[in-house]
C-alpha cells in the first residue's frame, strides 16, 4: 500500500497526457455545435465504437512500452471474425466458440512474442510478416466472403447493457481494472517499464526479460481477439477485412496517449481515453455532416496536435 | 613569445531542471598552456568543456574566443574558430571507415567537369594513413569500419581527426579512460608534443599522475563550481585531491 | 554493405526467376518482362525515397498519400489549358511541400518520424478527397501521358526515369557529404552532431526528397492510368518499406545501399507477377510475400552470425 500512496501523492496535472484535455475540449465543442451528440443513444454508440480501438490501443501500448510494436492486430481482429464465425456456423457452442476464438488469437501472440524475445527478430517485420499472413489466412477460410449464422445471443453481446451502458464499456473498465492492478500492484508495471527503458540493467538484476517480452505480445493478440469478438457481435456476422487498417488506428491512440515510441515511458492506461478521443473526434465530425475524408484529415491533425501538446507538456518526451 | 589569452568564459551558469551543473564559473586558457580540469564525477567538467565546444548552450554568462565574444557556438563553429575536441565517447560513427571518421564533418572534395563537388576519397585516404603514421599509430588499412577497432585505436583515430586541422586550442575528455598503461603515455607525449608546435589543451581526467605529469596549470571543480585555479608546480596530488572532494587534512 | 550482401540477393532474384519460369512458360516473354521491369520501376522510385529516410534512421509512412495528393492537385491543373510544364511543377511542388512539413513536424516540432508521416498520411489523402469531391479526374494531354506511356529508344519512359534516378542518387549517397552525413545521422545521430554536422538540416532534406520521389512516383502513375484517383496506394509505404528492408538496409538506419532496393522490388514484383501468371488468388499473394520477407530475416541473421563467428576466429571478417 505504500506504494500506492507514494503514487497518489506524487499525482501531477501534467502527468496527464493531451488525450484528456482533448478528450474533454472535444466533448464540449460537439456538444455545442452538433445536435445529436449529447444524447443517451450517441453516447452509447461512441462508447461502443470506442471500445474496440481502446482495448486494441491498450495492448499496443504494453508492446510499445517494451520497445516493441505489433502490426498484426488488425489482421488479429478480422482472423478472429472469420473464426467465431466458422465457429457459430457450424454450430459449435457460443462460449466455446469465444473461448476457442481468444486462444487462436493468443496464440498468435504467443509466435509473435517468440519471434521476438527468443529469437531476436525485429518487431516491426515479425508483426508485418504476421500481419500478412493473418490477413491471407482470414480470406483463404471466409472465402473472401462474411460468414452467418443462425441468431443466436452472441449477437447480442455488443448491444447488451448493465446498468444502461453497453457491456463493451465494462470490458473496458473491467481491461483498465486490470491494467492498475499489474501495473501499480505487481511487478509486472516495473518489468515492463524497466525493459523499455534499459533491459539490460533489468536483465542482470535477475528478471526474466524475455518472458515479459513474450507475454506482452499475447497480452496485445489476447485483446485483439476480444475487440474481434465485440465487433463480430456487432455486426453480426464474420468478414475477413474488418480488421483493416485498425492497427494504425491503435498505434495512434497509443501515441497520443502518451507512450513513448523508445521506450519506458507512458501509462498505458491513457490509452483507453486516446482511443475513445479519437472516436468522439469521428463521430462529432460526422454528426456534423463532414464525410469521411474529412474525418480522415481531422484524424491526422488530431495526431500532430496531440504529439504536440505531449512533448510540450513532456509527457511525450522523446 | 607573450602569451595570449585565448579562451576566456566569464560566470558560466548551466542548469538541467532543477539540477545546477555549473554556477557562475570562471575559466581561461592562454596559448602555450596545458590546463587540466579535475574533479569527482557530476562536477561539471564535460559540462563546461561542451559549452565551449558548442555542443551544449550555456544558460547565461560569457564565452570569449580570442577577445571576440561568441554568443552563437555549435560545433561546426567552434572548429571554424579552432577550437577541436575529443569527447568522452569519441564521437566517432561506428558503420563508417577509418578515413571518413577522421574528415568527418568536412569531407574533403574535388570538383569533377570543374563544377560538381564530389568526395575525394583517394585524397582522405592517403592523408589519413600518412596522419595516422605520423602520430605513430599502426593500422593495415585505414577503410576499415571503426567498429571492428579497439579502445585505444578509437582513441587515437578521434585524436587524429582532431589535430589533422591544425586547431589552437585541443579539448580532451577522459582521453585515456579505458586505456592500457603504454597507450596512456603515448597519450600524454601527444599532448605534450602539440604543446611544442604551439597547440594549447584543455585535459579533463580521473589519472592525477598524467595531469601531474602533463598540464601547467590545474583547475578543480566540485558541484559545478571553481574551487581551485592553480599553477601545476605549486600543488602536490594531496592537495588537488583534497579540493576535488573537499575533504580538510590536517 | 557489402558486395557479397548484394550478390547473395541477385542470385535470389535469379533463381526466382528461374523456378518461375520453368513452371510458366508466358513468364519469359518480352512482354511480360517489359511489364515487370516498368512496375518494379514505379516500386523502386518510391524505393529510393524510403532507402534514404531509412539509412538516416527515420521512417515515411506517407508516401502513398503523398502520391495522390500530388497527382490529384497536379491533375486539376493539367486539365486547365495550362501548359504540362505547370502541371507537372505543381506535382513536385506538392510533394516538397508534403516532405518539408514531414521534416519540420520531426526536427522542429520533435513528433517522432512515425507519427509525423503517420499523420501526414492522414491529411494527404484526406485533402486529395476533398479538393477532388470525391471525384477521379482522367483525360489528361498526350504530352503528359507521355511519361507513362510513351518509350525512348524502344524503352519505356517509367524505366529510364527510374534508371536515371538512380544513377543520381547513388551518386549522392556514395559520392558527396551529403550521402556520408546520412549514413551518419543513421548510425549516431549524436557523434554526427558533434562534429559539426547540421542533424536537423540533413534530416529535413532528405524528407523533401522523399516527398519529391513519391510524387514524381504519381506523376508517372497518373500518366501510366491516365486517371488521377486519391484512392490509391494505400499499401505504397509498407511495400517500400519491405523492398527496402529485403535490399538490405537495417532498419534503425546507418547500412544498406540502392541497389539492393533496387533488387528488393525486382523480387517482389517478380514474385507478384509469377503467382499471378500461374492463377495464385491475391488471398496466398500476401501470405508468400509476408513469407520471402520473414526468410530474408532469417538469412541476413544468419549472415551476420557467420560473420561475426568468422571475425572470432580468424580475426578479420570475409
Amino acid at each position: 500500500m505504500g506504494i500506492l500512496t507514494h503514487q497518489i501523492k506524487s499525482f501531477k496535472l501534467s502527468m496527464f497526457p493531451s488525450a484528456v484535455p482533448i478528450l474533454i475540449s472535444l466533448g464540449v465543442i460537439f456538444s455545442i455545435t452538433a445536435d445529436y451528440f449529447f444524447t443517451i443513444e450517441n453516447f452509447k454508440n461512441i462508447l461502443l465504437n470506442g471500445s474496440v480501438l481502446s482495448i486494441i490501443a491498450l495492448g499496443m501500448s504494453v508492446v510499445m512500452l517494451t520497445n516493441g510494436i505489433d502490426l498484426s492486430v488488425g489482421a488479429i481482429i478480422s482472423f478472429i471474425s472469420i473464426a467465431v464465425a466458422v465457429f457459430l456456423s457450424k454450430g459449435l457452442d457460443i462460449t466455446y466458440s469465444i473461448i476457442g476464438a481468444l486462444l487462436v488469437g493468443s496464440m498468435v501472440g504467443l509466435i509473435n512474442g517468440f519471434l521476438i524475445a527468443v529469437f531476436e527478430f525485429p518487431p516491426f517485420f515479425v508483426t508485418l510478416g504476421t500481419m500478412g499472413v493473418i490477413n491471407s489466412m482470414a480470406l483463404v477460410f471466409s472465402d473472401g466472403k462474411t460468414i452467418y449464422w443462425e441468431k443466436n445471443w452472441f449477437n447480442t453481446i455488443a448491444s447488451s447493457e448493465i446498468f444502461f451502458l453497453p457491456i463493451p464499456f465494462w470490458i473496458v473498465l473491467l481491461l483498465l481494472g486490470f491494467t492498475l492492478w499489474f501495473f501499480h500492484f505487481q511487478s509486472f508495471g516495473t518489468y515492463i517499464w524497466g525493459i523499455g527503458n534499459n533491459e539490460d540493467a533489468l536483465r542482470l538484476a535477475g528478471v526474466n526479460t524475455k518472458i515479459y517480452t513474450l507475454i506482452s505480445y499475447i497480452i496485445s493478440s489476447f485483446l485483439a481477439s476480444i475487440s474481434g469478438i465485440i465487433i463480430t457481435s456487432r455486426i453480426a456476422s464474420g468478414n475477413p477485412t474488418v480488421g483493416f487498417g485498425l492497427e494504425f488506428q491503435a498505434i495512434a491512440a497509443a501515441a497520443i496517449g502518451g507512450i513513448s515510441f523508445f521506450g519506458g515511458h507512458g501509462h498505458p492506461g491513457f490509452a483507453i481515453v486516446s482511443g475513445l478521443t479519437i472516436i468522439v473526434l469521428i463521430n462529432g465530425l460526422n454528426l456534423l455532416g463532414f464525410s469521411t475524408p474529412w474525418q480522415y484529415t481531422g484524424t491526422g491533425v488530431l495526431l500532430i496536435l496531440g504529439m504536440f501538446l505531449n512533448i510540450m507538456q513532456g509527457t511525450g518526451e522523446i | 613569445m607573450t602569451d595570449q589569452l585565448l579562451v576566456k568564459m566569464e560566470n558560466i551558469t548551466k542548469t538541467y531542471g532543477h539540477i545546477e551543473a555549473l554556477k557562475d564559473v570562471n575559466f581561461h586558457l592562454m596559448s602555450n598552456e596545458i590546463v587540466g580540469i579535475v574533479g569527482d564525477n557530476a562536477a561539471g567538467k564535460s559540462t563546461l568543456i561542451k559549452i565551449l565546444s558548442g555542443a551544449i548552450k550555456h544558460d547565461s554568462g560569457k564565452i570569449f574566443i580570442d577577445g571576440q565574444e561568441q554568443k552563437f557556438l555549435n560545433p561546426a563553429l567552434s572548429r571554424k574558430l579552432g577550437i577541436e575536441t575529443v569527447y568522452q565517447t569519441c564521437a566517432l560513427v561506428d558503420n563508417l571507415p577509418i578515413y571518413t571518421n577522421i574528415f568527418l564533418g568536412r569531407l574533403l572534395k574535388k570538383r569533377i567537369f570543374g563544377i560538381f563537388p564530389i568526395l575525394n576519397k583517394n585524397l582522405m585516404r592517403k592523408e589519413s594513413w600518412k596522419l595516422l603514421h605520423l602520430m605513430a599509430i599502426n593500422f593495415d588499412s585505414v577503410s576499415r569500419r571503426v567498429a571492428d577497432l579497439s579502445g585505444g585505436q578509437r582513441q587515437a583515430v578521434a585524436i587524429a581527426r582532431s589535430i589533422f586541422f591544425n586547431p589552437r586550442v585541443l579539448i580532451l575528455d577522459e582521453p585515456t579512460a579505458g586505456l592500457a598503461v603504454k597507450e596512456v603515455k603515448n597519450i600524454e607525449d601527444i599532448v605534450l608534443n602539440l604543446k611544442s608546435k604551439g597547440i594549447s589543451t584543455i585535459l579533463i581526467s580521473h589519472r592525477i599522475e598524467s595531469i601531474f605529469r602533463t598540464t601547467d596549470r590545474i583547475v578543480v571543480l566540485r558541484s559545478g563550481t571553481t574551487v581551485m585555479d592553480e599553477k601545476t608546480s605549486n600543488l602536490s596530488s594531496n592537495i588537488v585531491v583534497e579540493k576535488m572532494f573537499g575533504i580538510k587534512s590536517n | 554493405m557489402k558486395i557479397k550482401d548484394i550478390l547473395l540477393r541477385l542470385g535470389f532474384l535469379l533463381l526466382l526467376c528461374v523456378f518461375i519460369g520453368f513452371l510458366n512458360d508466358n513468364f519469359t516473354k518480352t512482354e511480360n518482362l517489359i511489364n515487370i521491369l516498368r512496375q518494379a520501376s514505379l516500386l523502386f522510385i518510391l524505393g529510393i525515397g524510403m532507402t534514404l529516410v531509412i539509412l538516416s534512421g527515420g521512417i515515411d509512412l506517407s508516401n502513398g498519400s503523398v502520391l495522390v495528393f500530388s497527382s490529384c492537385i497536379g491533375a486539376l491543373v493539367l486539365k486547365t489549358n495550362l501548359p504540362t510544364i505547370l502541371g507537372i511543377l505543381t506535382i513536385f511542388s506538392c510533394g516538397i511541400a508534403c516532405g518539408l512539413l514531414n521534416g519540420i513536424m520531426i526536427t522542429k516540432i520533435r513528433i517522432p518520424p512515425f507519427i509525423a508521416t503517420f499523420a501526414m498520411l492522414f491529411i494527404g489523402r484526406g485533402l486529395a478527397y476533398i479538393i477532388l469531391q470525391g471525384r477521379v479526374l482522367f483525360g489528361f494531354k498526350p504530352e503528359f501521358l507521355f511519361f507513362g506511356t510513351g518509350a525512348f529508344l524502344g524503352i519505356p519512359m517509367p524505366i529510364i526515369c527510374c534508371i536515371l534516378i538512380f544513377l543520381i542518387f547513388s551518386v549522392v549517397l556514395g559520392f558527396t557529404a551529403f550521402g556520408v552525413n546520412i549514413y551518419a545521422v543513421g548510425s549516431d545521430a549524436d557523434s554526427a552532431r558533434l562534429v559539426g554536422i547540421n542533424v536537423s538540416r540533413t534530416t529535413i532534406v532528405i524528407y523533401i526528397l522523399s516527398g519529391l520521389l513519391s510524387s514524381f512516383a504519381g506523376l508517372l502513375y497518373t500518366a501510366r492510368l491516365d486517371t488521377a484517383s486519391p484512392m490509391v496506394g494505400a499499401s505504397f509505404p509498407l511495400d517500400a518499406i519491405a523492398i527496402v528492408i529485403i535490399g538490405g538496409a537495417a532498419l534503425q538506419g546507418g547500412e544498406g545501399n540502392l541497389a539492393g532496393t533496387g533488387i528488393g522490388a525486382l523480387i517482389i514484383t517478380v514474385m507478384q507477377n509469377g503467382m499471378n501468371l500461374m492463377a495464385i488468388s491475391s488471398l496466398w499473394q500476401q501470405f508468400v510475400t509476408g513469407g520471402i520477407i520473414l526468410t530474408l530475416i532469417v538469412m541476413q541473421k544468419c549472415s551476420t552470425y557467420i560473420t561475426k563467428r568468422t571475425l572470432h576466429i580468424t580475426g578479420s571478417s570475409l
